[in-house]
């Protein structure tokens, strides 16, 4: 099915992921975990419901089965298949996701790392247009090849509210619609093509209420890579997945590989070139 | 399965004290241990879309309101299986409500007890102009409209989830009425004219062990001078941009007399009488 | 699963990593996450060097005594630091503590 989110594959071969549309249950039989919104089976296979909205069964990491009774549109059913769902593929095939946004710095990709609600996002759209290409928004699968962090591109889309698009000089209609309805709305960024790039820095963006102007440093030591949520992607379905060993491997060599930063930002009105000139300065690191 | 936690929900109406009763009872669990006003973090927060998004596995900003209330049981209830057995606190502004659907917010089963600080509506008119940078009039409507909720997420991500509070009385009558959760009902001048013995009450009632000696510790910890020292000296992160006053600006009682028209106090009195009898605010001649 | 008896440690009590922790460091400085609880703790120069000492069974006084050479300081305030601070590694399963009269299993 065509998704017209992704970048254009590169490499040749047998797809390694397969998207179809089947029959998908409304809940496991018996599930050795439950959410709200995603179930757990004995056999590793994922279901992630929105209930009346969509479903997708994700079985044995290579397989998302789109559930066939959903009416949704495209771009509800990418909504939720590049946030949840890859969350699932990913944690199940073993691959490091990072909660991040990701703009191209030059020859590297930049990191805009945290939780929900940080402003990652926002941050990528205001890198975006000051001329740097977007790698990924929400989520970066972390590849560990030949001594390199490489991040693999995903959709170039970034997901706005509408104080965002405002703060970017964005009108509501110059973005595409997300979910109908729903004052979020998407940025279509200039992306890069699907190759590998290497990860120049990661940026753990935080919010200081007290401050004024933003303020950039390095972190170094085990504060660089906790609380783990802040850059593991659903921590907690990784956990559930086995991973909790691997995630943690994952985070000390991410540390080894890439310096890792602390960007604090002020909760009101500031100047987003500031933030722009901060972000750029950390692909400059040497590590 | 490890035991769960069991919740002991701090329910207030916003501007009654909340915060305060939370430091006090955080400080008492460290043995009465100093606090600092800052370093809390999300410790006995408010339910907020990162804990949506991370215990329940979901892009909660991309849910409909509608969608979020009705996953709200399941957040309370992760929040209590997530944490390790013993006691977690929680901050709550909501007034007790179900979603529609029926199931109540605030489970009982994950439940522990619930202590809810009440304080004289009218000191917290003041308070909450100050705090939201509007004038007392529009303090004393928000107070007084039905359908006042806190956090809505309409053109910008809120950090916490969407809580609705209706008006101060119907507010307070929820949670006195609920037959789920065992509730402690504290007022909060009663806790100003003597913090040890609310502390202790509070304690009791949630089951956290404790001595008298921790008690007074916990009580000299977060004496309002101290606190505001504090947000002097480093600021406080729950203060609202916009405030025209410090967080802690005054920790008394009765600043009303001074601060409200007659006419003003004459409205609450209006709105909310009943319930402020009931809870022994206004008994004494022409409302005092 | 905790087959001792959660006596409190002193300075005679044979103390190593537990099997269940995963050991990693970050720039020098060590972090530790237990697998029984799920917590991982990040250790200060003075914490990592400490921990390296686990690696093999010890006794506290031993380590302490080896502290002590390293970092100049009270040794009765080191060891009741000591023991305080292995107390507490002890409670999230980093550390466990091994009969005084057997060896490692």
């Amino acid at each position: 099915m065509p998704l017209p989110s992704l970048p254009a594959p590169t490499g040749h071969g047998e797809p390694d992921l397969t998207l179809s549309r089947g029959p998908v249950p409304h809940r496991l039989q018996a599930p050795v975990w439950s959410s709200h919104f995603v179930e757990i089976g004995a056999d590793g296979a994922v279901l992630v419901r929105v209930p009346d909205v969509v479903g997708f069964l994700v079985r044995d990491g290579c397989k998302v089965i789109l559930d066939e009774d959903c009416d949704a549109e495209t771009s509800v059913i990418e909504t939720f298949l590049f946030s949840t769902v890859a969350g699932a593929v990913l944690h199940r095939r073993g691959i490091f996701p990072l909660h991040a946004s990701c703009v191209m710095v030059g020859d590297v990709a930049v990191a805009l790392a945290g939780v929900s609600g940080r402003g990652k996002s926002t941050l990528a759209g205001i890198m975006s247009m000051h001329g740097h290409d977007v790698v990924s928004d929400d989520i970066c699968p972390v590849a560990f090849q030949n001594g390199r962090a490489m991040i693999a591109p995903g959709p170039c889309r970034i997901r706005l509210w509408p104080d965002s698009a405002t703060l970017l000089g964005l009108s509501h209609e110059a973005l595409d619609v997300g979910r109908p309805n729903h004052p979020k709305r998407v940025l279509s960024a200039r992306g890069t093509d699907g190759a590998p790039k290497p990860l120049g820095a990661v940026v753990r963006v935080a919010i200081d209420r007290r401050i004024e102007t933003p303020i950039l440093h390095r972190l170094s030591g085990p504060s660089a890579i906790t609380p783990m949520e802040e850059l593991v992607y659903r921590a907690r379905l990784g956990r559930r997945l086995d991973r909790r060993v691997g995630l943690f491997q994952d985070l000390v060599r991410l540390a080894a590989l890439v310096p890792i930063y602390q960007l604090i930002r002020p909760e009101g009105s500031f100047d987003p070139a500031l933030l722009v000139d901060l972000v750029r300065s950390t692909a400059n690191s040497a590590h | 399965m490890a035991d769960a936690a069991t919740i002991g929900w701090i329910i207030s109406y916003p501007k009654s004290g909340n915060t305060w009763l939370r430091l006090m009872l955080l400080s008492l669990m460290q043995g009465g241990a100093a606090v600092d006003i800052n370093g809390i973090g999300n410790e006995a927060g408010l339910a907020n879309h990162v804990e949506m998004d991370e215990l329940l596995v979901v892009e909660s900003s991309e849910l409909f309101p509608n969608e979020q209330v009705a996953a709200q049981p399941d957040l309370n209830m992760a929040i209590a299986a997530e944490t390790g057995p013993g006691l977690k606190l929680r901050k709550v502004h909501d007034r007790y409500w179900r979603t529609p659907e029926g199931v109540a917010v605030f489970p009982a089963s994950a439940s522990r007890g619930a202590v809810y600080l009440v304080r004289d509506p009218r000191d917290v008119a003041i308070s909450l102009s100050h705090h939201r940078g509007i004038t007392v009039d529009s303090a004393i409507a928000a107070m007084a409209d039905p359908t006042a909720t806190l956090s809505e997420s309409i053109d910008r991500q809120r950090r916490q989830l969407a809580q609705p509070l209706g008006d101060w009385s119907s507010h307070v009558r929820s949670w006195m009425e609920q037959l789920d959760i065992p509730l402690l009902l504290l007022r909060y001048e009663d806790l100003l004219a003597d913090p040890t013995q609310g502390l202790r009450s509070v304690a009791g009632h949630l089951g956290i062990a404790h001595d008298a000696g921790a008690a007074q510790a916990a009580v000299d910890a977060t004496r309002f001078e101290g606190l505001r020292a504090q947000e002097q000296a480093h600021g406080f992160g729950e203060r609202k941009p916009g405030s025209t006053a410090p967080f802690f600006r005054e920790g008394s009682a009765g600043g009303w007399r001074r601060d409200l028209t007659s006419e003003q106090a004459a409205r609450i009195l209006m709105d909310h009488g009943e319930t402020m009898r009931q809870l022994g605010y206004a008994c004494g001649a022409n409302g005092t | 699963m905790r087959t001792m008896p959660t006596d409190t440690l002193t300075t005679d009590t044979l103390v190593s990593w537990h099997p269940e922790q995963v050991t990693a460091a970050v720039d020098g400085q060590v972090i530790v996450m237990g697998l029984i609880q799920g917590q991982y703790v990040g250790l200060d120069d003075i914490g990592s060097a400490l921990w390296t000492l686990l690696e093999q069974p010890q006794t506290v006084g031993h380590v302490c005594d080896q502290l002590a050479q390293q970092y100049r300081g009270d040794p009765g305030v080191i060891a009741s630091d000591v023991l305080a601070f292995l107390e507490e590694l002890r409670a999230i399963d980093l550390i466990q503590a091994l009969d005084a009269d057997s060896s490692a299993s």
